[in-house]
């Protein structure tokens, strides 16, 4: 049986403005994911996504606005206090902890973000590393990574957290088109384990074939939102890709 | 499917261990057969090892790079002092005033955890001087003069001297232990986490400032333990000696030159450092010059220290605190 829809959202950013110094990159952005949902945010390089994530996951303080997780409002609450609220992220340039191995970057997720003991940490971890591709790596210093194992450990270290929502950044580019579908397919059951996903990536194929709803912006602003198709037709963020003068 | 685990100790490891629990009891009896300066020369080694375990845990573990630890050092001297001046009896009263010390690191740390690396350092340093001056004001201590332990005269020097040994090693066991054990907690993982990316800590649900709190005070306690003990044996207090930088200078070559970030190494580093100062302690200025020749050496051939010769043949790190899962 399907449980009563309700109208509140998982996440949701209302008016959101961020400025660096004298440096405006985040403009009134309004959006929202519902429980369950995954929801793909693309647009040109400089459109401000990477900051907005910074924003939701608590990196800084917003200048206006408000952040919500399941209709708490987050104002005040540090980056360490929102993943143990269930909003884990992964970083665009991987931030692996280069002094543990790989399997300890993800345990130590496990006791911090999802506040489990060393025993269950343990189980979490490499049931964890066995999803992501990473279980035989498991005892090898985190330095030795390559960068698509480093990406790959920022997913495992943010699942580990055990969030309800996760925000990917960039974690497909450079991948080979079967390492894709394996991704494609990883998100995709985490969604069906009722995981929320929001996910900023260049590479369209993928991002479409798991989210249902996409959020453009450009130059710090959401440009338009909505079903992928429509969006990807929307003559703005047309121009947005193409680059071509707005007048 | 059985659960995943870690893998247990590695059996040199059990082995070390049992070398090491040997090693203490024949320690523990030696003050009966070895002669006053043999134990006097022991302390000193233990305090060594005290100052090196600590500041390793602090910079090795946590990324805390202080070079004011000695600001606790003194102020454990120090408190060791005022304390017995007031009418306490002087062993117990070492513990008190490590504890007291702590109030200090407490009241310290919301400043200077607020800055990052080299602000932390120079801040750390800035303030040892600063805390040196102001213990300087008080009559007691009578300015650059200093004062002495006096209660300490009152007892038989034999008897005074075996229970400031028999402390020395069982406040440097405990230390050890306690660092061990200590390390392979949470708050441990979650240092080493702050000391390789503070955000990335903070992202995964770190409470960063409230770990790296933690074990500043803690290290700072141990240092001013490992101070008032000092002080015990020496007797006498002067703020140039108790708050002066050579001690941050000595933690930092014995750590270094052990192996920074690994648990034996501030302990091999220590014996390398008393060790030096045992064979060159004679040649006045050389023993300075001595030090540094070895510092660079190592810097140049061997940066991972003592411990990197076991790295640098492929062999496990002695005593590793690596959680290894078995797969």
């Amino acid at each position: 049986m399907m449980p009563a829809m309700t109208a509140e959202p998982m996440l949701r950013a209302k008016g959101v403005n961020k400025s660096f110094g004298a440096l405006k990159v985040l403009f009134d952005v309004d959006f929202h994911v519902m429980p369950g949902e995954a929801v793909g945010i693309v647009g040109p390089n400089g459109a401000g996504k990477t900051t907005l994530f910074g924003a939701l996951a608590g990196s800084f303080p917003v200048s206006s606005g408000a952040i919500q997780l399941a209709g708490r409002d987050l104002s005040g609450t540090s980056a360490a206090e929102r993943c143990r609220l269930g909003l884990a992220r992964t970083h665009q340039v991987p931030r692996p902890f280069l002094g543990m191995t790989v399997f300890e970057n993800v345990h130590v997720a496990a006791r911090s973000g999802a506040g489990m003991d060393q025993a269950s940490a343990t189980a979490t971890a490499a049931d964890i590393l066995r999803r992501t591709g990473l279980l035989a790596l498991a005892n090898r210093p985190a330095a030795a990574l390559g960068l698509l194992d480093r990406k790959r450990l920022e997913v495992a270290r943010a699942l580990a957290t055990g969030p309800t929502v996760i925000l990917l950044d960039e974690i497909g580019g450079g991948l080979t088109e079967a390492e894709l579908v394996a991704l494609v397919d990883l998100i995709r059951s985490l969604q069906a384990g009722g995981l929320t996903v929001v996910w900023i990536e260049h590479i369209l194929h993928a991002l479409l074939r798991v989210v249902t709803r996409l959020v453009c912006m450009a130059e710090g602003r959401v440009l338009t939102q909505g079903d992928p198709r429509d969006v990807m037709a929307h003559p703005e963020v047309q121009r947005a890709y193409l680059g071509s003068s707005p007048e | 499917m059985t659960p995943a685990q870690t893998l247990p100790m590695a059996a040199p490891d059990r082995w070390l261990i049992v070398l090491a629990c040997v090693a203490i009891l024949a320690l523990a009896t030696l003050p009966w057969l070895g002669s006053a300066l043999i134990v006097d020369k022991l302390i000193y080694l233990f305090i060594l090892v005290m100052f090196a375990v600590m500041w390793n845990l602090l910079a090795g573990y946590a990324g805390l790079v202080s070079v004011g630890q000695q600001a606790f050092i003194g102020l454990g001297g120090y408190a060791l002092i005022r304390l017995v001046e007031a009418g306490l009896p002087p062993f117990p009263t070492i513990f008190l005033a490590a504890l007291l010390t702590g109030i200090v690191a407490w009241a310290m740390s919301w400043f200077v955890l607020r800055m990052k690396a080299g602000e932390f350092a120079v801040a750390t340093w800035v303030i040892a001087e600063t805390i040196r001056s102001i213990v300087m004001f008080d009559p007691i201590v009578q300015g650059e003069t200093g004062t002495s332990l006096l209660a300490l005269n009152a007892y038989d020097p034999d008897l005074r001297r075996m229970v400031l040994y028999l402390l020395s090693l069982a406040t440097m066991v405990v230390m050890v232990w306690g660092t061990w054990v200590l390390l392979q907690r949470r708050i441990g993982a979650e240092s080493q986490a702050i000391r390789d990316d503070e955000d990335a800590a903070a992202s995964i649900g770190i409470s960063t400032f409230q770990v790296k709190q933690r074990i500043y005070i803690i290290a700072s306690v141990g240092c001013a333990l490992a101070g008032a003990l000092w002080l015990a044996s020496a007797i006498t207090f002067q703020p140039r000696t108790s708050f002066g930088v050579q001690w941050s200078v000595f933690m930092l070559f014995m750590v270094l030159v052990g192996g920074i970030g690994t648990f034996i190494g501030p302990i091999l580093g220590a014996l390398l450092f008393f060790a030096l100062q045992e064979i060159f302690g004679d040649f006045g200025a050389w023993y300075l010059a001595g030090i540094g020749i070895v510092a660079i050496l190592f810097a140049l051939y061997l940066p991972r220290g003592i411990v990197g010769l076991w790295l640098d043949n492929g062999r496990a790190e002695p005593l590793s605190l690596r959680k290894r899962l078995g797969v």
